[in-house]
């Protein structure tokens, strides 16, 4: 069996990503420029930590999606917080997938680069981050510096940047930088938009707007001068390339937000009415932190900051006992010690939301990078039977939107819900449908009416096994919630029934949520060879990978689950209508053919694994943890390997 | 009353009520015949009734151990939590409800030892609430085993041979924390004490820590059998600002006048109460009220969904393309 | 400076008491809304896809999720009615600016039934309350409270509602000034100030000064900011700048003392005084002289400090009969600390 993305460098994905090439069937002359028409093109501007290739980026992203560009934007992050200077750890950056539609997904490899240090772009090439024939703007003036290590270090990056067919054109930056400042680190990020502006035909105004906002709290002279050395690069652009990039902007003409995917949780849990937030700082979760810190105050909402992870759940349940639901937002390590009194808020049924935003585990594993191997620890996590709701959502929309849901079902289950994002969500870029809040989504202040007389505060419908919350200020509705078993009173139990009454009680409550579940929609058709199955943050890139595939000829089709605690209704019928069926994700597994693994022993993905168990399917799986999302292409091939499609990637 | 939280409707139907006893009392209670938690607990009834706090405004929060049974026997709301989560949980509470009558009750083993990181932020935090660390030097209801304040030598399930290490002094833990408000210690044998005690802390805005040192029939009862048979074994520290109680000193003649103002004589005061041939000292060491109280700093206007929907449509508008 | 303006400053000054009134409607505008949501009428109204979110649109089913609940949300038509009608009353107070807190008198009104129109207006939050509390939980009469929902005025109020009393400005002629008659409202947390236009009394809240009341009577928009912060009854005067005016503050937060309670910042001449309106030279000599003794019982700390002259700075002639009167008035108060 093929491990495609390990042998990626053998699988040019030229053609689907686009590359500029001379002899690409869009290009036609202008100006005497070869300008590439693509429907997608994904480019990364990269320097050493602090030369705000960052700022750059961002700017390149919000103007392409205000000119109608699908955009999807991920961060290069250093290694390192303080990185020496032009070392390959210091790569810091921004990677911007622009589309003609919609994009899902950081797609596959980048095919245009503008790096001002010849080590930070041997980074992204060890990485594997280009593509084989990427078109390479770099920075020149080291390769004329007077320190001898420095053309050393230059010469030996060529040799092995050389072993690519990279198309590399040398960029005078700091030259030109220099004609507006004094200190050209300071400015080469302005003129890089600018090189890459004129290549990509990006809005001279929203660019000079966009530069405007972002220096707004500085002086108007800072604004100025960025806008001379955007205007300087646009110009050495013109003056020194031989080609322009367009990517058409989309049809879509709908009011859109364009956030990162923990921005959409904090606004979402706004949205969602909830109140109280509680976190203890972990990556890559606490940015959702920060845009609370902001802004919270002014909805009647307190960040608090507790002393520890285990504390930020105490916090959030008690508050939510005492009145709305509150949530609490975390990563994998942070899970693992709200563990118990995750147990304590489903004993108590009081309602919780918690968002885990996935990094790569065990242990402190890879904190800033994308993993989905929470998903077993998020459901069975807690000792003793503790039945809640977990959730996923697949993209920076449903980050927002997943937090109204979540509430809403915590707070009529009276349970907890899990929310399991992740680092690519955390910090990818997209633009996305405008949500419309609503003042229902707000839902009710805590009901402070009188408790009927005769009623209890745990009297579980048999049928159901919902009851209604008394909360705190309620007259006649005083109990005391503990994590002892305990009978619809709130009396400890020392009856040997109410266990199994109460343990019932509990667990129906999924099963009476699952009722109001509808069969997830399949991409594709509703029959065929295969059925790629993904949950989370990999949705765009199997949608994709599928498209491609079906576009071959392949009977491939895929479908995408929300809800893993409960899970949708419909599952086994719907997989009995495929050949077979397999999940792809980001967490770990044995590949079939490795040393001792056998059909019995072999630990698949988490999600094959739960859908095994629960649908007696034989789920196969495809699962990798290269630190990164998975790539559209990686998974068709995937696709057609299980299909045994046999030749290369058309 | 926090705005935030109290209800047009409700108040239009409140009528004047006034509480008696009964009105907090709760199912029996079951600890062991003569644990000092049913003195706390009926000291607590009292307080109560005292202040004519509405039960359903009320919420004792407790962790585990003996002591975490104390919410159930009350007529207030509770919330029987986990081994040393009482605090957060306390703490929650009064974020998100201020106006809510919050007491937060442990164990030495619940608070000192698994909680002690809740225990040293909930002090600095100095929310408005009332802590009671009740501390009979045991883990009883796993049955004897060593907790921090296990007097170094004695044996135990744990230490068979002797506690190994000196034992440790909650006050002077509390007393070193920054932006502590409110220290006292009473014993639960001295039930006029302890009443004016729990009045005291509840009456403090601010985080009212409270060591209540009290027996447990099984496994500690040798250990304040001395105090408990001779007030020369007591020293009361006594302070307009503190406890007083008229009376007491008949029969507790060592009296000391401490001015709960001074922190550092505060601090000699705690250092020397580790010594175990001193007498033990009951009554307010500490009281500053006017330290930052997080609940108030952190209070927050209330905004209808009306107001929130709009709020946020503008802030959707700055993230627009 | 005109009245308007210095309207705008009172209000801001009294932010804090405002945002307390005002956050509690937003808040009884949210539960009413959240109890007609959830008592919608089921038969024939189909559940709203969005009620959960776009994300649940697409996987879930809104109706089979409405209907787990749909048996516990029946309420009767004319309940239901009223709580609309409830929602409603609370949602346009909610909505109102803060001129909402000010009402203007006439010249020749009565200031008393002034203040009742407007705090009956501003009650309808409590009105519209309870109307909703008894409509939700069944036990609202038929015909009964549509009243409450129109006027509702202090009578009525409940020990809890007169401690979230609204604030409320009045602009009044100085003729007007009979603040005799505002003593029935200063309970709870009620705050009144009185914005004066054109002549006026020199010293007419004197006649308020019992122990539990904050009175104020100043010419500086921003001394009225302590109303905001004072937590029982408190009734204020702004006079126009420059106008002859006492000043003074009767603050029971400052102290058990009569002397460390009263601040006469401004005590005017006595011999000039002509009728304002109908209310004549003697009473307003009566409520000065009340004012002066006052001031002396201050002025035993040497706190009391007066920009104007003899009236502050003689010692207790307790023989001249103003001074009798004072003490006797100050003993019917129950002030027994005067000494």
């Amino acid at each position: 069996m093929t491990t495609p993305t390990e042998t990626r460098g053998d699988a040019a994905p030229a053609k689907a990503t686009g590359r500029p090439r001379a002899d690409a069937q869009a290009g036609r002359e202008a100006d005497g420029k070869i300008v590439h028409r693509l429907d997608q093109h994904i480019v990364e501007i990269v320097s050493d930590s602090g030369e705000g290739a960052q700022t750059c980026g961002k700017i390149f992203g919000t103007v392409s999606a205000r000119m109608g560009n699908g955009v999807w934007t991920v961060e290069i992050i250093p290694a390192e917080i303080e990185p020496p200077a032009r070392s390959p750890a210091g790569a810091s950056g921004n990677r911007i997938r622009l589309g003609s539609r919609e994009v899902t997904n950081w797609g596959d490899y980048t095919n245009l680069v503008i790096a001002f240090n010849e080590q930070v772009l041997l980074a992204r090439h060890r990485a594997g981050a280009l593509a084989p024939d990427a078109t390479i703007l770099l920075e020149d003036m080291w390769k004329r510096h007077d320190d001898p290590d420095i053309l050393d270090q230059w010469s030996a990056a060529m040799e092995e940047l050389g072993s690519a067919d990279y198309r590399i054109i040398p960029v005078p930056m700091e030259k030109e930088c220099l004609e507006v400042v004094d200190d050209a680190r300071r400015g080469k990020n302005m003129f890089a938009l600018g090189v890459l502006s004129a290549i990509y035909g990006r809005d001279r105004e929203l660019l000079e707007g966009a530069i405007a906002r972002r220096f707004a709290k500085k002086d108007d002279e800072i604004t100025r001068r960025n806008v001379e050395l955007l205007d300087r690069g646009m110009r050495w652009a013109e003056g020194h390339l031989d080609f322009q990039i367009e990517v058409p902007p989309t049809s879509d003409a709908s009011a859109k937000v364009v956030m990162n995917g923990n921005q959409a949780i904090a606004l979402g849990a706004i949205a969602a009415g909830l109140e109280l937030a509680s976190m203890y700082p972990i990556t890559p979760a606490s940015s959702v932190s920060h845009y609370l810190a902001e802004i919270f105050q002014d909805y009647g909402g307190i960040l608090h900051q507790a002393e520890d992870e285990i504390a930020a759940a105490g916090v959030a349940i008690g508050a939510s006992f005492s009145g709305k639901t509150a949530f609490t937002i975390t990563s994998g390590p942070g899970m693992a010690l709200k563990t118990e009194f995750l147990g304590l808020a489903i004993m108590t049924e009081t309602p919780l939301v918690v968002v885990d935003v996935q990094r790569g585990g065990p242990s402190t594993g890879l904190p800033t990078r994308v993993e989905q191997s929470d998903l077993l620890a998020a459901l069975f996590g807690q000792p003793g039977d503790a039945p809640h709701v977990v959730l996923a959502p697949a993209t920076i929309e449903e980050c927002f939107h997943s937090m109204v849901l979540a509430r809403r079902i915590a707070e009529t289950f009276r349970t907890v819900v899990i929310v399991l994002s992740d680092a690519n969500l955390a910090t990818g870029v997209q633009p996305f449908p405008r949500p419309e809040p609503r003042a229902e989504w707000q839902g009710s202040p805590p009901d402070q009416g009188a408790v009927p007389d005769g009623a209890r505060p745990y009297e579980w419908d048999p049928r159901t096994g919902l009851s209604t919350r008394f909360i705190p200020g309620q007259e006649g509705g005083q109990f005391t919630a503990t994590g002892l078993a305990h009978d619809e009173e709130s009396h400890v139990a020392y009856d040997p029934q109410v266990n199994q009454r109460s343990s019932r009680a509990r667990s129906r409550k999924l099963a009476v949520l699952q009722s109001t579940l509808t069969p997830p929609p399949i991409y594709g058709e509703g029959s065929g060879d295969l059925l790629v199955v993904g949950w989370g943050s990999t949705k765009g890139a199997i949608e994709e990978a599928v498209e491609r595939a079906r576009a071959e000829g392949l009977s491939v089709s895929s479908t995408h689950l929300t809800f893993l605690s409960p899970l949708p209704p419909g599952l086994t019928e719907m997989f009995g209508r495929f050949g077979r069926v397999m999940t792809v994700e980001i967490n770990y597994s044995d590949e079939p053919d490795d040393p001792f693994i056998t059909p019995e022993n072999r630990r698949r993905g988490q999600l094959a694994w739960l859908l095994r168990a629960q649908t007696l399917v034989d789920v196969d799986c495809w699962t990798r943890v290269m630190a990164e999302p998975l790539r559209p292409g990686s998974i068709h091939e995937v696709i057609r390997d299980r299909l045994a499609v046999t030749g290369g990637v058309a | 009353m926090s705005t935030a939280t109290c209800s047009l409707l409700r108040m239009s139907v409140e009528e004047d009520r006034s509480f008696e006893l009964d009105d907090y009392a709760g199912p029996v209670a079951r600890w062991c015949p003569g644990c000092g938690d049913h003195s706390v607990l009926a000291a607590s009834q009292r307080l109560l009734r005292e202040e004519q706090l509405a039960p359903e405004k009320t919420v004792f929060v407790s962790g585990i151990g003996c002591s975490g049974r104390f919410p159930h026997h009350l007529g207030t709301y509770g919330f029987h939590g986990i081994h040393g989560r009482a605090l957060p949980l306390a703490t929650g509470v009064k974020l998100h409800r201020p106006d809510l009558n919050v007491f937060a009750v442990m164990g030495d083993g619940d608070c000192a030892s698994i909680g002690a990181g809740h225990w040293v932020h909930a002090v600095r935090y100095n929310t408005d609430m009332v802590a009671l660390m009740l501390d009979n030097h045991i883990y009883g209801l796993t049955k004897k085993q060593t907790s921090p304040t296990t007097p170094q030598g004695y044996r135990t399930n744990t230490q068979p041979h002797g506690s190994f290490l000196p034992s440790l002094n909650p006050l002077t833990a509390t007393l070193g924390i920054t932006n502590a408000s409110f220290v006292a210690q009473t014993a639960e044998w001295i039930p006029q004490h302890l009443q004016a005690t729990l009045r005291a802390a509840y009456r403090h805005r601010g985080f009212a820590f409270v060591r209540v040192l009290q027996r447990c029939p099984h496994y500690t009862l040798s250990m304040f059998i001395d105090a408990v048979r001779d007030p020369d074994k007591i020293e009361l520290l006594v302070h307009e600002d503190g406890v007083q109680v008229d009376g007491l000193e008949k029969i507790y003649e060592h009296v000391r006048p401490h001015d709960p103002s001074d922190l550092d004589f505060a601090r000699r005061l705690a250092e020397e109460d580790s010594d175990p041939e001193h007498p033990i000292r009951l009554g307010v060491f500490f009281r500053d009220p006017s330290r930052a109280v997080y609940d108030v700093i952190r209070r927050v206007p209330s905004r209808s969904a009306g107001e929130k929907v709009e709020l946020l449509n503008r802030e959707l508008d700055r993230h627009a393309i | 400076m005109p009245s308007e303006q210095r309207v705008d400053l009172v209000l801001s000054a009294l932010q804090g008491s405002l945002e307390g009134f005002r956050s509690a409607v937003a808040r009884a505008v949210d539960e009413v809304r959240a109890e007609l949501e959830r008592r919608r009428q089921p038969a024939g109204v189909p559940p709203d896809p969005q009620a959960l979110g776009a994300l649940a649109s697409r996987i879930m089913d809104p109706g089979r999720f409405a209907g787990l609940f749909a048996e516990d949300s029946l309420l009767d038509p004319e309940a239901y009615a009223l709580l609309e009608q409830a929602h409603e009353a609370l949602a346009s107070l909610d909505a109102a600016d803060d001129r909402m807190f000010v009402e203007s008198i006439p010249e020749g009104a009565s200031l008393r039934d002034a203040v009742e129109a407007g705090l009956g207006r501003l009650g309808v939050a409590f009105g519209a309350a309870r109307v909703a509390e008894l409509a939700r939980e069944g036990r609202h009469r038929t015909n009964g409270h549509a009243g409450h929902l129109s006027h509702f005025p202090p009578p009525s109020w409940n020990r809890a509602e007169r401690g979230l009393a609204p604030p409320l400005v009045v602009e009044t002629p100085g003729a007007t000034l009979r603040a005799g008659a505002l003593a029935e409202f200063l309970d709870g947390a009620q705050k009144l100030v009185l914005v004066v236009q054109g002549a006026a009394p020199p010293a007419p809240l004197v006649r308020l000064i019992t122990p539990g009341v904050l009175v104020v009577q100043t010419k500086e928009p921003e001394e009225l900011g302590r109303l905001a912060d004072f937590e029982g009854p408190a009734v204020a005067a702004l006079f126009p700048e420059g106008s002859g005016a006492a000043c003074f503050t009767h603050d029971p937060s400052a102290g058990t003392g009569l002397a460390e309670r009263m601040a006469v910042e401004e005590l005017p001449e006595v011999s000039d005084l002509r009728p304002v309106g109908a209310i004549s030279a003697a009473q307003q000599a009566e409520e000065l002289a009340q004012l002066a003794s006052l001031s002396r019982v201050g002025a035993a700390a040497p706190a009391a400090p007066s920009t104007n002259g003899h009236a502050a700075s003689g010692g207790g002639d307790s023989a001249r009969p103003a001074d009798r009167l004072a003490a006797w008035l100050l003993r019917q108060a129950n002030l027994r600390d005067l000494g």
